[in-house]
């Protein structure tokens, strides 16, 4: 498939390219980021056709409650010939004999696995995966720090600290037959939840919650009686220091964490902004030559799994010059 | 269970794959359902309806691998073939249900967007329901149900290459709306 002479419609209407934004596989993120490395400058296309693919992917019609569902239901009963139900089904039984066998497997190993006090830390540039016990999955960013309770399994309550920044995948646990919090602890405030998919941002004097799926309460440190409430697609940034909360709404949350996914999609991204996630990412010095060329703003998906991919990338995207040395990044401005 | 399996049981009298089938597809059907007409009523009947002739009926069905896609296929014929479907006769019939649909959210979406930050998502949501009524059909069930060309036009009984135009013609809309809405917002 020639993708080069693609307009940002032939992408959103090419399966392939639809399947990698929908439901992104290993192979798909494999090929679009090499493409994309490959292919810096179309960078904007892509972000655009991803947009449009996602909006036209939405649906806001209204969804059956469970009373419409069982009354329909019900009409269908009445309707049919009736037949007595028999559960002959014997395969039932072994799938629930295979389900418990694998229950013991998981609390065996979670048992055998409690009692380490862990610290989970990344350098400049790299990020990594922590398989917490209970089976919940950790991307740690780059220059980021989690540390996970000692004696996990005897407490009430998962717990975790994050300097940095990580996305979380949290697993649903009970324990007695109540579902056991996880609390992530930063320096402003708690994260306590259940089950559920979110970001956490401890960098620049704040944390920065974004919640991708389910539910999430936020206490805030110093003041603990103030709980808040997230839907997925909240965004909310709180400043001890500072003593500033922000909340917003999100339509597309997923920009947030796609570093996780070795890109950074940038929407309206001032370099100004570009630059501080460079510093923070790769621990280098970023110098913006001209100050016009701060609010130059990006729009696009570029590669971040190395630095010298991503400027490259920028300086395809933007009118300007790139130098890389040392621990120094120096962007300049380029006559056209 | 895959698709035709489930299928398989059903046919063969399982009630437990009745119940599954109509649990698994319900919330899909009766969304769909919801853009064919706006009569909620008419939704329901057709899938109340279709679900006790497939029982009904199940020894003489065929085999199918998609179970979406052949209820999809019988649940838009049962609209907008329905009898007591006001819009039923002549082409174009399920049509207007989109258009109520947009109109209808028109001046409600302005609304939205100047009394809460929130507006951006609802002015995007709303950039699919300026797209003519056809392209908003096609969309939803290429993107949001993820039917293939093919599919789609068994479903909608229309040709393969009508399918393809309608879908390019679609995103070159949405782009147009992405850039109108970016520029207004910005602007």
């Amino acid at each position: 498939m020639n993708y080069l002479s693609f307009e940002p419609e032939d992408f959103a209407t090419d399966a392939f390219f639809c399947s990698w934004v929908l439901h992104p596989t290993s192979e798909t993120e494999q090929f679009w980021l090499d493409w994309l490395r490959d292919h810096p400058s179309k960078a904007r296309d892509i972000e655009l056709a991803r947009q449009m693919v996602l909006l036209a992917s939405s649906d806001e019609s209204e969804v059956p409650g469970s009373e419409t569902i069982d009354r329909i239901w019900q009409g269908i009963e009445d309707g049919k010939n009736r037949k007595t139900i028999i559960f002959t089904n014997r395969m039932l039984w072994v799938k629930a004999a295979a389900a418990v066998v694998l229950l013991l497997l998981a609390f065996g190993g979670y048992f055998y696995r409690q009692g380490q006090n862990r610290t989970y830390r990344t350098a400049f540039g790299e990020s990594r995966r922590v398989l917490l016990p209970d089976g919940s999955l950790v991307t740690l960013n780059a220059n980021s720090k989690l540390r996970v309770a000692d004696r996990w399994g005897r407490r009430t309550e998962r717990e975790v600290w994050l300097e940095g920044e990580a996305f979380f995948s949290v697993s649903k646990l009970k324990k007695a037959g109540r579902s056991v919090k996880f609390t992530v602890h930063t320096h402003d405030l708690n994260v306590e939840v259940r089950g559920t998919e979110f970001n956490v941002n401890t960098r620049q004097d704040q944390t920065r919650v974004v919640l991708s799926e389910g539910l999430v309460h936020l206490r805030l440190n110093d003041l603990p009686e103030k709980e808040i409430r997230m839907k997925p697609g909240d965004l909310v940034d709180f400043s001890r220091n500072r003593k500033e909360l922000r909340i917003r709404h999100l339509p597309d949350a997923s920009p947030v964490y796609s570093w996780k996914n070795n890109r950074w999609t940038l929407n309206d991204a001032s370099l100004a902004e570009i630059a501080v996630l460079i510093q923070e990412t790769y621990g280098v010095t970023v110098i913006i030559e001209a100050d016009s060329l701060r609010q130059q703003t990006v729009n696009g998906i570029v590669p971040t799994d190395n630095m010298g991919d991503l400027l490259s990338a920028l300086e395809s995207i933007l009118p300007v010059t790139i130098t890389h040395q040392e621990r120094r990044v120096t962007i300049r401005g380029r006559p056209d | 269970m895959n698709d035709s399996d489930l299928w398989r049981s059903f046919r063969s009298g399982d009630e437990t794959a009745f119940s599954m089938l109509y649990k698994t597809h319900i919330e899909v059907l009766y969304r769909y359902g919801h853009k064919l007409t706006g009569d909620t009523q008419l939704v329901e009947d057709s899938i109340q309806d279709m679900f006790i002739e497939l029982w009904n009926s199940r020894q003489r069905l065929s085999d199918t691998d998609s179970i979406k896609y052949y209820l999809f296929r019988v649940l838009r014929r049962k609209i907008t073939q329905h009898p007591l479907n006001r819009n039923a006769a002549g082409a174009g019939a399920e049509l207007s249900a989109f258009e109520h649909r947009f109109f209808s959210h028109s001046t409600e979406s302005e609304l939205i967007d100047t009394e809460n930050e929130l507006g951006r998502t609802h002015a995007l949501g709303h950039a699919l329901t300026q797209l003519p009524p056809r392209q908003q059909e096609v969309v939803n069930l290429r993107y949001y149900h993820e039917f293939n060309h093919q599919q789609i036009a068994e479903i909608m009984n229309i040709s393969l290459q009508s399918v393809h135009n309608t879908l390019q013609k679609s995103m070159k809309g949405l782009r147009e709306l992405l850039f109108q809405k970016k520029s207004q917002l910005l602007g």
